[in-house]
């Protein structure tokens, strides 16, 4: 930890909001980014990120400095979400109105960011879309390991800490997290068929 | 001899992600050169990852971080106005059952004395003596000599009594003598029980003419904060419990814990009487633990009116908010314990001011515990 952060750390303790902020800075848009991946909504992801750094500010004086603060804040990240998510599954909140909502947004959203042709526009947000709903059919913990391995870039040490697990449990849930997706996506169009080139 | 698909399939993810090596990677290499099932799969796999990474990396909600910042705000907002109130309750509520009677002679007495005793508040005498006992030196307070100002011709206990309150009170000494009490009767020994019994009811009151509160603050960093409130309650038990004991009138002594604490900081707060105030600060600071914790601020005096005016206008803006709350016809679970946290801090707010109120003598004990990280 820099001398910075410590520095930050120490204040935010303290209560200080604006070294609580700074701190958290760097983070905020991957803690953002992870939970949009496992909650799928973009709203819903807004609300539960500031969720997640409104409960690391409450419990800042409690972080014993451990793991490192951005192991700490990525695991309060996953559990934050992995609550969320086990709570609608319980309550069976999924409307179908926010399913469309969310689709539409997503869409907007990709177009404003890209501009090539159209129709190159269409089909890759085509395939995201699928690759999307893929990821959201999977069972929470190996959605949790594929998010962070295969679209977040963690390292298998990484995640091992951030879910608590031992890392042989990381690499045997991506691996099959990474197996059903690929039974999942593989009915449904020509993507895989990458070429084998190694 | 060569790897099986069982155990191929196993380290594709492994070979994906660059974590095999030597002996392991050679086997691994030798079995997808000659098994297309598992070369199939290889490729399949290696899609899915691509497809994964490829998923766009979205920007922050533009509203993002000023949302947060009032988040933010609120919550520590709450986190301060977290506190527990604990009111010795002596016999004070007694106190309102002859207030009829007394309030005739502070009216008859405001007369006599002017406009600063329309101020006054009703003290208890008792009290005011076992103050007088415990600090012998504040009663030679020349303030109270000069606030007795016929000192003469007043009865040196009296004196005591009234400096004993440390000046904010001066007792109403030609209140007693004009009644002819016994000079004896307040002897040094300070029990003046036979000459309050002879009075009221048995009980004899006086009036303080600039009502003051006093208050001090207290601060503790503590690993373990129950323990510290633990063991603050327990000091304030004993004390409260005594009090009960020297009291023959009063059974029905209580401690009201009325908010309940946070994980983080907890403030929490005691209303005692100025009469047990210095044992109570004593047997803290002899507690071998909360000597060490412990950092006393200065005694501050506060104005009783000024200080029940802010309780009173905190009090509305709480009952505001919990009108507003209740006619939103919420019913989130977060609204809920909104509004149940509301009605605590009213009903402690209440019975604050309804504790100042009846006894004005007393000092307002703030703690301030905070977690130590």
């Amino acid at each position: 930890m820099s001398d910075r952060e410590k520095d930050l750390l120490k204040k935010a303790r303290n209560g200080d909001i604006e070294a609580f902020e700074q701190l958290i800075e760097d983070y905020q848009k991957r803690v953002f980014n992870i939970a949009l991946r496992m909650i799928g909504n973009y709203d819903d992801a807004n609300e539960l990120a500031q969720e997640v750094f409104i409960r690391i500010f409450k419990s800042i004086k409690d972080f014993k400095e451990e793991s490192s603060l951005s192991t700490w804040i990525y695991r309060i990240t996953t559990n934050v979400c992995l609550d969320e998510i086990r709570k609608r599954k319980n309550k069976n909140v999924v409307s179908l109105d926010e399913e469309v909502k969310l689709e539409e947004g997503d869409l907007q959203r990709q177009v404003e960011d890209t501009r090539p042709t159209p129709d190159v526009i269409a089909e890759k947000n085509e395939v995201r879309k699928l690759v999307k709903d893929a990821i959201m059919s999977l069972p929470e913990e190996q959605r949790t390991v594929i998010i962070l391995r295969d679209i977040q870039g963690f390292s298998y040490e990484e995640i091992a800490k951030i879910m608590k697990c031992p890392e042989g449990t990381v690499k045997s849930r991506i691996n099959r997290s990474r197996q059903i997706l690929r039974d999942r996506l593989k009915p449904k169009m020509e993507l895989l068929k990458g070429d084998y080139v190694k | 001899m060569m790897m099986n698909c069982n155990e191929a399939r196993d380290l594709i993810t492994l070979y994906i992600d660059n974590e095999l090596q030597g002996e392991k990677l050679e086997k691994f290499k030798e079995h997808i050169e000659n098994c297309e099932a598992c070369r199939i799969e290889l490729a399949e796999i290696t899609r899915v990852v691509e497809l994964c990474a490829d998923m766009p990396e979205e920007e922050l909600p533009e509203t993002f971080k000023e949302q947060l910042h009032s988040k933010l705000v609120d919550v520590s907002r709450q986190d301060n106005s977290i506190r527990k109130v604990i009111f010795f309750k002596n016999s004070y509520l007694k106190v309102i059952t002859t207030v009829a009677a007394v309030f005739l002679v502070f009216v008859a007495l405001s007369g006599i004395y002017g406009n600063d005793l329309l101020k006054g508040r009703f003290l208890n005498v008792k009290d005011m003596n076992k103050t007088a006992q415990m600090d012998e030196k504040k009663m030679e307070s020349s303030e109270a000599e000069v606030d007795a100002g016929m000192a003469e011709d007043q009865s040196e206990a009296q004196l005591r009594i009234a400096s004993g309150e440390a000046g904010a009170s001066s007792a109403l000494e030609s209140d007693a003598s004009k009644s002819a009490q016994p000079r004896e009767a307040w002897d040094s020994d300070g029990t003046a029980k036979d000459v309050t019994r002879g009075t009221m009811e048995g009980r004899s009151f006086m009036m303080t003419a600039l009502p003051e509160l006093r208050e001090i603050r207290i601060a503790a960093n503590t690993d373990d904060i129950e323990k510290v409130i633990g063991k603050i309650e327990e000091y304030a038990d004993e004390l409260g419990l005594e009090a009960a004991k020297k009291d023959d009138t009063n059974q029905n002594l209580s401690i009201e814990p009325t908010a309940k604490f946070a994980g983080e900081k907890t403030e929490m707060q005691l209303i005692v009487p100025n009469a047990s105030y210095e044992g109570f600060i004593q047997n803290l600071k002899s507690d071998p633990e909360l000597s060490k914790i412990l950092s006393f601020g200065e005694m501050q005096k506060l104005n009783a009116d000024d200080y029940i005016n802010k309780l009173n206008s905190e009090l509305d803006q709480i009952i505001q908010l919990i009108d507003k709350t209740e006619n939103s016809g919420s019913t989130a679970e977060k609204s809920k314990e909104t509004l149940k946290q509301l009605k605590e801090k009213r009903d402690s707010i209440q019975a604050e001011i309804e504790s100042i109120t009846i006894n004005p003598d007393c000092t307002i004990v703030k703690f301030e515990i905070l977690k130590e990280g």
